[in-house]
């Protein structure tokens, strides 16, 4: 099966490729247990940074849609078929739209609400989480 | 009668290297701009179609010329009976060897320059993979790689019982061996590469590609076994002072590999297999 990169598409190649290997898997396109190409062999072969094609199979591998089983590669993951419908970008970006609402009620500003935001990232990023 | 036997040889690489091939690999030229022209085939031509046509005439002109020297050379050993009093049978036959290569070389040099002339031109912004992976084992049967593997250490080893397990610097077999060594090593780059490497023709479909890594594989997998296998014949030739079958042996070995290489390239690509739709004009939105 073939995949598809724009490289003039705005949303990031990254996020390209982890969509297009999920709707795959839910196409049932690739199954449990298919191996997965490396990471070097995908970013030639697409004309990418090996980084960005890490990238994705890291995303891919946290939300168990496929997993790595050392030198011999990546393959895709048992339960990969139910993990694709979980889309955790979506997840976030809904709570953060109420969370955002919910302090524009109350009458905080878009600029200390972005201030807030990068303040509590930043304590939490310190704190090792 | 050994002698006789070298310039039927002699001839036959004349006519192999400079003669068929050349001519095998011109008429698929022509072929090319004959059935897939420039004006319905824009992306396969980055350069003006002129300069197809110049290259093409002079790889000809070359070979032809390349061909007419090995003759005029053969015309000249045989009158003069020469015996290694101009020049060893062999360094000749390995210097006419390097002289009818150039052509060849030239033309996968041209080809990467093409490629990269078409990766310019290229405006598409979609790029495509597949989503499974390539290994050697898809592309040649893995008894060929054992095979290549036996014979190399066979022919290190055949080496160094010759001169009695000493290993020595200076010795024929510790020099064999490190040149099959990185003879292979380099071969193994080439299938890596191929592999696994950027892809050059930013046209070519993942079949198409295909094809050609099974090609370079099958061809450098069997080269490495000629290489070893020559080897253990040159090394014979010298521990039995059998000299004058020497560059019988040569031309014999360089007229194999180009059969397992350019007759395996010519005889499994076949032109119209490949898919050429995809150097078609794009259509007009």
């Amino acid at each position: 099966m073939e995949i598809f990169i724009d490289i003039d598409n705005p949303l990031p190649q990254f996020s390209q490729l982890v969509e297009q290997i999920k709707l795959a898997v839910q196409q049932k396109q690739i199954k449990p247990g298919d191996p997965l190409p490396s990471i070097r062999q995908l970013a030639n072969d697409l004309g990418l940074n090996n980084k960005t094609v890490a990238k994705a199979y890291r995303l891919l591998e946290r939300d168990s849609v496929i997993q790595a089983k050392g030198y011999r590669g990546s393959y895709i993951h048992p339960d990969a078929e139910k993990n694709c419908t979980v889309n955790l970008n979506e997840l976030v970006e809904e709570k953060l739209t109420d969370v955002i609402g919910m302090l524009r009620h109350t009458g905080a500003t878009d600029s200390e609400i972005r201030i807030a935001f990068t303040k509590v990232m930043n304590s939490d990023r310190k704190r090792g989480n | 009668m050994i002698e006789i036997m070298f310039y039927i040889l002699f001839l036959s690489q004349i006519l192999l290297f400079s003669v068929y091939f050349p001519n095998k690999i011109y008429q698929r030229m022509r072929y090319v701009i004959a059935h897939y022209p420039c004006d319905q085939y824009p992306k396969l031509y980055p350069q003006p179609i002129e300069n197809y046509h110049r290259f093409h005439g002079n790889y000809r002109l070359a070979n032809w010329l390349i061909a007419a020297a090995g003759l005029v050379t053969l015309t000249l050993s045989v009158v003069f009976n020469n015996k290694g009093e101009f020049i060893e049978p062999q360094v000749l036959v390995w210097l006419f060897f390097m002289l009818q290569f150039m052509p060849i070389m030239i033309i996968e040099i041209s080809e990467f320059s093409q490629f990269k002339m078409m990766r310019t031109a290229d405006r598409s912004s979609v790029r495509s993979a597949i989503l499974s992976p390539r290994s050697l084992a898809s592309f040649i049967a893995p008894k060929w790689l054992y095979i290549a593997f036996l014979t190399l250490l066979i022919a290190i080893v055949y080496g160094f019982y010759l001169e009695d397990f000493t290993i020595s610097v200076e010795g024929s077999a510790a020099y064999a061996a490190v040149i099959l060594f990185s003879v292979n090593a380099f071969f193994a780059g080439l299938i890596y590469w191929n592999l696994y490497g950027k892809k050059l023709n930013p046209h070519q479909t993942e079949e198409d590609r295909q094809k050609a890594i099974r090609v370079v594989a099958k061809s450098l997998v069997f080269i490495s076994i000629c290489a070893s296998i020559f080897l253990m014949v040159t090394l014979s030739i010298k521990e039995y002072q059998l000299h004058s079958l020497e560059p019988l042996a040569m031309t014999v070995y360089l007229q194999v590999i180009a059969l397992f290489s350019l007759g395996n390239s010519i005889g499994s690509i076949k032109v119209d297999e490949l898919n050429f739709d995809l150097y078609k004009k794009e259509p007009l939105l």
